[in-house]
């Protein structure tokens, strides 16, 4: 009888397989279509509303100077704007170029060259000014710079029409380009960031009793106003339940979406999570970079699914 | 080696490098110790993560809003206040987002430093439409004003649509705007 139970000869190759068929998987191309286009969707609309106040926030006049920033800043923190003069003009040219790069990446033009540049861009903003972000922002980074490493090459000029036009007959593999491990790389962030989030929230008494959300609703920064039931945050059982559910799907959807039988049942808690935190409280585009992350996880069959829908919408199937 | 297989084996290495910046930064089981070491890097590459934390471990007990007063050379005094966060519309709401964020962060004791050029933006943007253009800023005066959210465990409850009862306000910080003429070096904090 022998004690050793397990080889390293065997062990090696069996864990490169594994991890080979984990991480270059075949993706589909209209999948990281969806993704370039809801991500630069995202980023756009998050860089337009900084238009009116660009000044105030990043320029010489406005509420933090170069030279002050500078100070602020941590000096490991990576920004193009340490490289070029600090002026009125070069501002607006920097900021004209990202919002021209961003449509550039919407619209599918060199989508590759367009997520670095976007991606550079939105770091150089954020260590710029360090006084303006959330969590969102941090999202945006993060997806940003994955896109960069996924093969955006094949998607280019393929936008929203064309992918929803496709023939849903067809076999996911002649979409599929070879490795899409930066895909991988944004599901497992998202994961992360869920599975962080509800670990932080069990340490918390007011999450453990159920009256987080009661908090929650009634912060002045965060309420909205106008259209949210105020009955779902002034009534104690239905305050517990979404408190304690909110730990629920912040702790287990991350770990269904990876099963086959609950994948879809996870993403349609995540969507309906999402959207009913959009109806109810001020989060500016959080939940819509998250809901662009979490669309990391559609299948090819999903795709397929929403085409025929969405052919059966227009009148188009035959 | 062949190209492809050089290919992956870059991508490899780039994946468990990705993965090891991820898992560091955001895993709350790792010592801050070695988040520390990692931060660097991550943040010259623009991939720094906080601890997701999304009301943890507990949300705000309370609501704050932050105001300023210029007071003027001539001694008049005029407040800056940001909106009321509240009794805004959604679309207003979502347009100022930032300067909500902004006025969270003047109030952090740990972006102090960022006090005195918002002071002298105060006193620009109020400068615009002064009354007495004769009068110069001398200093800006930040007050914080605090409300407790009432406390869950006694009924009935308080309907979310309330407005925040305002029970406490001090100030914070004050900031000159320029130094007063023959101002004492002495008195100078090093």
């Amino acid at each position: 009888m022998t004690t050793a139970l397990l080889s390293w000869k065997e062990m090696l190759p069996a864990s490169a397989r594994t991890w080979n068929s984990f991480f270059h998987v075949p993706v589909d191309v209209r999948l990281l279509t969806i993704l370039r286009v809801t991500y630069a969707a995202v980023v756009l609309i998050n860089i337009l509303c900084w238009w009116p106040d660009l000044e105030s926030w990043f320029g010489e006049a406005g509420v933090l100077p170069w030279d002050a920033a500078n100070q602020l800043r941590d000096p490991a923190a990576s920004t193009l704007f340490a490289w070029i003069p600090a002026s009125s003009t070069v501002l607006w040219f920097c900021y004209s170029l990202f919002i021209l790069q961003t449509v550039l990446l919407l619209l599918g033009i060199f989508p590759r060259l367009q997520a670095a540049c976007v991606f550079a861009w939105l770091v150089s903003f954020i260590h710029r000014q360090p006084l303006l972000w959330d969590s969102e922002d941090q999202v945006m980074r993060l997806i940003g710079f994955y896109l960069i490493f996924a093969p955006l090459q094949v998607t280019a000029f393929v936008s929203f029409p064309r992918v929803f036009s496709w023939q849903t007959n067809a076999s996911p593999v002649s979409n599929a380009v070879p490795s899409g491990w930066a895909i991988r790389l944004i599901q497992l962030q998202m994961c992360v960031i869920f599975l962080a989030a509800a670990f932080a929230k069990l340490q918390g008494d007011t999450w453990l009793d159920g009256t987080a959300v009661y908090y929650a609703a009634r912060l002045d920064e965060f309420a909205a106003r106008g259209g949210t039931p105020q009955f779902l945050f002034d009534t104690p059982w239905i305050v517990r339940f979404l408190t304690w559910g909110t730990i629920a799907i912040e702790a287990f959807v991350p770990v269904c979406l990876w099963f086959r039988e609950t994948r879809r049942g996870a993403l349609f808690v995540a969507l309906l999570f999402h959207l009913g935190c959009l109806w109810s409280m001020n989060l500016f585009l959080f939940h819509w970079i998250m809901l662009c992350g979490w669309s990391a996880f559609l299948s090819s069959e999903d795709v397929d699914f929403f085409t025929a829908a969405w052919k059966k919408i227009l009148g188009k199937k035959s | 080696m062949t190209g492809g297989v050089r290919k992956s084996w870059l991508q490899n290495v780039l994946i468990g490098l990705f993965l090891l910046l991820m898992l560091i930064q955001a895993v709350p089981a790792v010592p801050p110790r070695i988040a520390g070491i990692v931060r660097p890097m991550a943040l010259w590459v623009g991939v720094e993560q906080d601890q997701w934390q999304m009301f943890a471990p507990n949300p705000d007990r309370r609501n704050h809003r932050i105001s300023a007063r210029v007071v003027y050379s001539d001694g008049t005094s005029r407040e800056w206040r940001p909106p009321a966060w509240r009794e805004q519309s959604r679309w207003e709401r979502f347009l100022t987002h930032r300067l909500s964020k902004y006025c969270e962060n003047i109030y952090n004791p740990g972006f102090v430093a960022a006090r005195p050029t918002a002071a002298k933006w105060i006193a620009a943007e109020l400068a615009r439409d002064v009354q007495s253009p004769s009068a110069t800023p001398e200093r800006v005066e930040f007050w914080a004003e605090e409300g407790d959210i009432p406390d869950p465990h006694y009924f009935p409850w308080s309907s979310m649509a309330e407005a925040t009862e305002f029970t406490s306000r001090w100030q914070f910080d004050e900031v000159p705007l320029e130094p007063a003429p023959g101002a004492d070096l002495d008195q100078v904090q090093p």
